[in-house]
């Protein structure tokens, strides 16, 4: 089944994902996996940089009320993202926020985590998915 | 004094209105998903790919397109935990990605 490992970045579990542009380039972005951020039922899967979100073809969709780290009420967009090592390209639900935590490009939540199968393979210097 | 809508402000709202419209109605529309282009109903659908493929096909312009989830509850607020968040201002070397992009 196809695996994709990736190292933790600064202790922290990261995973890659790949946006695309309107011209067609194609950008790696690598979040923050967070499966506390969320849960199942939740109606998004990330959280990116609205610039991120509008900048690769995502379309506006009902904003979303965010409490915690993210306080407020914060665009949402439908946007196209591709883990090629996963062979996994779907449309998801991002939340566009004007700041993120250091380092990262934006988080992985609980809903898209939970799409794979994920965690350190016995690898305690990284974090993976499967699906 | 006059102010004019935007295109994203006039879709944002007739999205409003669909949603309410679908929760009243839901015999009106087909499919869960509702797309919206340049402040009109475009086309409809239960996969958020295909809708969001078709209304692309009617503007390129993503800016000027909206997509209406008639499940969603708006009245849920989510929560992403602060704990261990350092969110402040950030060094150039820690500012996300696009960030970097658009400096260059």
């Amino acid at each position: 089944m196809p695996f994709a490992r990736w190292s933790l970045k600064n202790d922290r579990p990261a995973i890659e994902i790949t946006l695309t542009d309107a011209s067609g380039q194609k950008k790696t972005r690598t979040l923050l996996a967070d499966t506390g951020a969320g849960d199942a039922q939740d109606q998004f899967d990330l959280v990116l940089h609205m610039l991120d979100c509008a900048q690769h073809g995502g379309v506006f969709t009902q904003s979303i009320s965010v409490s915690g780290a993210f306080i407020g009420n914060h665009p949402a967009f439908d946007i196209y993202v591709e883990i090629p090592l996963l062979g996994y390209r779907e449309q998801v639900v991002a939340v566009g926020v004007p700041y993120l935590p250091p380092d990262f490009d934006g988080i992985a939540c609980f809903r898209f985590l939970n799409r794979f199968t994920y965690g350190n393979f016995s690898d305690k210097n990284a974090f993976g998915l499967e699906t | 004094m006059t102010t004019t809508k935007t295109i994203e402000e006039i879709n944002r709202e007739l999205g409003d209105q669909v949603y309410e419209d679908a929760k009243r109605n839901p015999e009106k529309y087909a499919g869960r998903y509702i797309g919206i282009a340049n402040g009109e109903v475009a086309c409809s659908g239960d996969d958020l790919s295909e809708v969001i493929t078709g209304l692309k096909k009617k503007e390129p312009d993503t800016r000027k397109l909206f997509v209406v989830d008639t499940t969603r509850d708006l009245k849920k607020v989510l929560r992403i935990s602060e704990t261990w968040y350092a969110l402040r201002p950030l060094v150039p070397e820690e500012r996300p990605a696009c960030d970097r992009d658009n400096a260059n």
